[in-house]
């Protein structure tokens, strides 16, 4: 299921923040990890997404290098900065909130072994 | 995907774009800012080439932004190719190019430089500024082009309403009826520099023939002085009837407007009060001849006639036109008076000098007030031709008041006339007019706003000269005066009041003529009162006060100081006069130039301006009685707004 626009909207940016986390990626990398990821629900399409970094990057909350790994082609890599970092602290607290609201009315299921 | 653009590896003519130089501008040094060449070197297949190049090209970015996003573009599909998925595929996952682009070219605008933010703030907040008052200015030009003015009201009649008297009552016709008689050439010919020589005189003759042709005219004039009013109305069809009548086509204009036409009423003809000029100047040689050969009755009828005729011109709601005209026929009166008893003295027995005296001291009730009202109406008119009415006494100017304005102006004025579409020379110049007219007029105050401006400048300016002259407070009159005075202002301040600016006369101006007139009429009436004494007395008196109180209640005050009328005994001969412009005795020596001494204004001067009176061609007295040589040239009066 692909989630609405809007939705997409609020969700892109702290998704792309997240798997950044776990260190740099380049474009089609981070394309192929969100929809894995996510089972096709966050698969944004690139004319999509490349906005969306360019974006956070604007905003300082990533940072873009052109970088050859282990002999491939020179790739664009981004990589969270320190505000980036501060910034998905916040939205991943402000997003379970949402998600305990969610389930608290019934709208999410209740976690397996969470209290609900 | 219709929607791509063609993809072509970059010709001869983009590789000219591309150059080393040109890509040095741009801080390269090889023709690497082309995204085509990165597009056409990385030989991905169709779609994906026209994709970037789409995607690109449509993000209207820098050189060195659509590299960058050419080249991540290109790495992300070969990516794609590499995890063996089909470009077609790529294509169709990467969504729509055109989105991409908006998208793209919005995300990397944010990471332009701050000066760059701050040069598109400023550039987007200009035209919308710009496009605001485009919007604006249309409205206001629609406003402005599509407001007429009210013509709701008759002024003529109303004029002529108040000056209405039996026809019995009336002098204008029994003028008329004597400038028919006496013609154009005749009227324009008749003089006193005719005279001025005396019998010797090379056009002596001739005038004292001209008087002898138009006794008729000369009677009728006389019968004339005798009514009460001048009756004459303006825009009169009795007046057109009339020359048509008598077949005379150069006192009265066959084009003259009418009065139930309701033109403008300051293009009124004035061809009565105007013609009275002729009138007063035939009775003056009648009177100067008359003297000379003896005929006092004669030259005192002439007189009496002269003063008459003077008060006929105050009519009610007169244009200050009238009014000067009247004060300037006194003058003469007493002018000729003055010249009469300086040059024929025995020619007026005791009878008729005494009435000359009594006549002289009830001119207009002893009064010399100047009534501004019909110069109200002439503005009130001005504003219902130049402006709409909202019927609460308020309004806009109209493309009809700018003509109008124009006109006015006489053309004077450029920067009137350059708006003025009607006056425009050529196309171009009819585009700016129109163009410009609704912005200036947008400077010109309201209706309102204008008839209060002149209202209070008139008003100040009449209560500032009331009292006596030489106590008259001449910083609150110049102060007054600056609130016109259309070069000082700015070029947005200037059109606000420009109707007061060109409309209000000169009112400072007409109390100093009336001033001098005044100064005129005492001296008569001192050299009258002289004239009996030296008969009695077979001598001058060493005082004007001796004069008091048989001959004269008082002695009249110098207008410049306050102080008694000036007289000194010089060469047998009395010399009535005033301290004039310079405002110090000068024992009764006029300047090197005489009528320098006339006075300009009246009220105490600055010590500038005193300084300057008292070490020029001003230093001397006015001399008031004997009168000056006519030859001098009659003083300028600039009281009418031309």
């Amino acid at each position: 299921m692909r989630v609405e626009r809007e939705m997409m909207r609020g969700a892109g940016p702290v998704a792309v923040l997240k798997l950044l986390e776990s260190g740099s990626k380049y474009g089609y990398e981070l394309v192929e990890t969100l929809a894995r990821a996510s089972n096709g629900v966050l698969d944004m399409g690139q004319s999509t997404l490349y906005p969306l970094l360019y974006n956070l990057e604007a905003q300082g909350l990533v940072r873009a290098e052109w970088r050859e790994v282990n002999g491939a082609r020179p790739r664009k890599y981004y990589a969270l900065t320190a505000k980036g970092k501060k910034r998905l602290a916040h939205d991943v607290a402000q997003w379970q909130a949402v998600a305990q609201a969610m389930r608290a009315l019934g709208v999410l299921q209740p976690a397996l072994g969470g209290t609900g | 995907m219709a929607d791509l653009y063609e993809f072509n590896p970059p010709g001869r003519f983009a590789r000219m774009r591309h150059t080393p130089l040109s890509e040095a501008l741009h801080g390269q040094w090889s023709a690497r800012l082309d995204p085509r060449a990165a597009i056409a070197a990385a030989g991905l297949p169709a779609p994906l080439p026209s994709l970037i190049y789409t995607v690109v090209r449509r993000s209207r970015l820098w050189r060195r932004e659509r590299r960058d996003v050419a080249r991540e573009l290109l790495t992300h599909f070969a990516d794609g190719l590499a995890a063996g998925r089909s470009p077609e595929d790529l294509a169709r996952a990467f969504g729509s190019p055109k989105q991409a682009a908006r998208l793209i070219r919005r995300a990397k605008l944010r990471s332009r430089p701050l000066v760059w933010q701050c040069w598109r703030a400023f550039t987007r907040l200009f035209l919308v500024a710009f496009a605001v008052s485009l919007v604006g200015y249309a409205a206001l030009s629609a406003r402005f082009y599509l407001g007429h003015p009210v013509v709701a009201h008759n002024y003529w009649h109303e004029i002529n309403a108040a000056r209405h008297v039996a026809e019995g009552d009336r002098a204008w016709p029994l003028y008329r009826e004597a400038l028919f008689k006496l013609g154009q050439h005749d009227a324009n010919w008749i003089d006193t520099e005719k005279i001025a020589e005396g019998q010797e005189g090379k056009d002596w003759n001739e005038a004292v023939a001209l008087l002898a042709r138009h006794r008729n005219a000369i009677e009728l004039v006389r019968e004339g002085a005798k009514k009460p009013r001048l009756g004459y109305y303006m825009g009169d069809p009795a007046d057109l009837v009339a020359a048509r009548a008598a077949n005379v086509d150069w006192l009265i204009s066959k084009h003259m407007p009418l009065a139930d036409q309701n033109t403008e009423l300051i293009s009124g003809f004035m061809e009565g009060p105007q013609n009275c000029r002729s009138i007063a100047r035939l009775l003056e040689v009648d009177a100067r001849v008359a003297a000379m050969k003896g005929d006092g009755a004669t030259a005192a009828a002439d007189i009496t006639a002269l003063i008459s005729l003077s008060e006929q011109l105050f009519e009610p709601h007169a244009m200050l036109v009238e009014e000067l005209i009247g004060l300037a026929i006194f003058g003469v009166a007493m002018d000729t008076a003055g010249r009469i008893l300086a040059d024929t003295p025995a020619v007026l027995d005791d009878v008729q000098l005494r009435a000359l005296a009594h006549r002289i001291a009830a001119y207009r009730g002893g009064t010399m007030s100047v009534d501004f009202s019909g110069e109200r109406m002439l503005f009130d008119d001005i504003l219902q031709r130049a402006y709409t009415d909202d019927g609460r006494g308020n309004g806009r100017f109209t493309p009809a008041g700018l003509a109008m304005a124009d006109t006015l102006a006489d053309l004077n004025d450029s920067f009137l006339r350059a708006c003025n579409p009607d006056t425009a020379d050529d196309r171009r110049a009819v585009i700016a007019a129109v163009l410009v007219s609704p912005g200036l007029a947008s400077l010109i105050g309201g209706r309102k706003e204008n008839r209060a401006v002149y209202r209070s400048i008139m008003d100040e300016m009449i209560a500032l000269h009331q009292g006596v002259p030489w106590k008259w407070d001449r910083q609150a009159i110049d102060a007054n005066h600056k609130r016109l005075g259309i070069s000082t202002k700015s070029i947005v301040s200037r059109p606000r009041h420009f109707l007061v600016d060109l409309l209000l006369p000169g009112i400072s101006a007409v109390f100093s003529a009336t001033e001098r007139t005044i100064q005129e009429r005492d001296a008569a009436e001192v050299a009258i009162a002289l004239e009996i004494w030296h008969r009695r007395h077979g001598e001058w008196p060493a005082s004007l006060d001796a004069l008091v109180p048989d001959l004269l209640p008082a002695v009249p005050a110098d207008r410049l100081d306050g102080q008694p009328l000036r007289y000194v005994v010089r060469d047998s001969r009395p010399v009535v006069y005033s301290i004039g412009n310079d405002r110090n005795d000068d024992g009764g020596r006029p300047p090197t130039k005489p009528l320098e001494a006339m006075p300009h204004g009246y009220g105490p001067l600055s010590p500038e301006t005193l300084k300057r009176y008292q070490s020029s061609d001003y230093d001397g007295d006015w001399i008031l009685w004997p009168p000056l040589p006519e030859e001098l040239p009659a003083p300028e009066d600039s009281a009418v707004p031309e």
